[in-house]
């Protein structure tokens, strides 16, 4: 079993090189279609938190409905 | 609050290349997901569930790299166990002679015929055929790949609007190069072009340049 093992190691560079260049196919994918969207707002921690700060966030980037975490929201409808 | 970029980013080629290979092993896989799904544009606040469809694309994702790369170097280690185990069972009785008669038959098994083409007599289609087969083609069009392979990993989400252009333009370059190397390849060979894995294996770079076109 061990020797099957090291017996393999051979083996898996070139395994490697093809498990990279799928790797780097898919990353040149991943960038046409995802670059530059992973971009957001960080809020913070919810204790410094206000209403006022939500709705100056609302307008953040001048989009006016933007994506607010989970906690966020809940103290939004509280509030 | 500040305009964060999530750490797991796709903006150039190494960051996409590193969230790619965590993909492999499955770690923080949900974010990246989450990441894709929200995404609304560049320069955009992500919105929850924006973008449903490229929840498809990351399956895709993770169903080339977690699933089918790791589970090929298993499998690339269990051949080798198997063959560890075969050889210790049956090879032990066998004597030189026969190894290497096994060896040969085993190493035939594995080779494939080349196919070899005739000059056609058409006069165009003898013209393409003595540039498909000049020695200083087949380079030129590796050559070829290999820069629009580079081209296409220095895209970024940091570079300017013109450099931006440049490379689609390029990459419009690169796509009229293949169809060309295509055009006179299949006029030199007729059919016998699509059946060398060569062209067959050529075909999705195209296609996946078409999709960049869109």
């Amino acid at each position: 079993m061990v020797r099957s093992l090291v017996r393999s190691i051979p083996s898996l560079f070139p395994l490697l090189t093809v498990a990279g260049l799928i790797l780097a196919t898919l990353a040149v994918v991943g960038i046409n279609l995802f670059a530059g969207k992973f971009y957001y707002c960080d809020i913070g921690t919810s204790s410094s938190l206000n209403i006022t700060q939500i709705i100056t966030k609302q307008v953040y980037n001048n989009r006016s409905i933007v994506f607010i975490n989970f906690t966020l929201r809940i103290a939004l409808k509280l509030e | 609050m500040r305009w964060v970029n999530s750490p797991y980013n796709l903006d150039d080629f190494f960051q996409s290349f590193l969230v790619f290979f965590m993909l492999v092993t499955g770690e923080a896989w949900d974010t990246v997901f989450q990441s894709a799904v929200n995404a609304v544009g560049i320069d955009m606040q992500p919105q929850s569930w924006a973008n449903p469809w490229s929840s498809l694309a990351m399956f895709g994702f993770a169903l080339v790299t977690n699933i089918l790369i790791s589970n090929l170097f298993v499998g690339v280690v269990i051949d080798n166990f198997k063959e560890t185990k075969e050889e210790q069972s049956q090879f032990r009785n066998l004597s030189q002679n026969q190894k290497d008669w096994v060896d040969m038959q085993l190493f035939m098994q594995r080779r494939d015929l080349k196919v070899k083409f005739f000059e056609p007599e058409n006069r165009i289609r003898s013209y393409c055929y003595r540039i498909a087969q000049s020695p200083y083609f087949q380079p030129f069009i590796i050559f070829v790949i290999l820069f629009n392979t580079i081209i296409l990993g220095a895209n970024s989400a940091s570079m300017s609007q013109q450099v931006s252009i440049a490379f689609t333009i390029l990459n419009d370059v690169f796509l009229g190069f293949f169809h060309i190397e295509a055009l006179i390849k299949i006029c030199a060979w007729g059919m016998v072009y699509f059946k060398d894995k060569w062209n067959r294996y050529h075909s999705p770079q195209d296609l996946s340049l078409y999709l960049l076109l869109i």
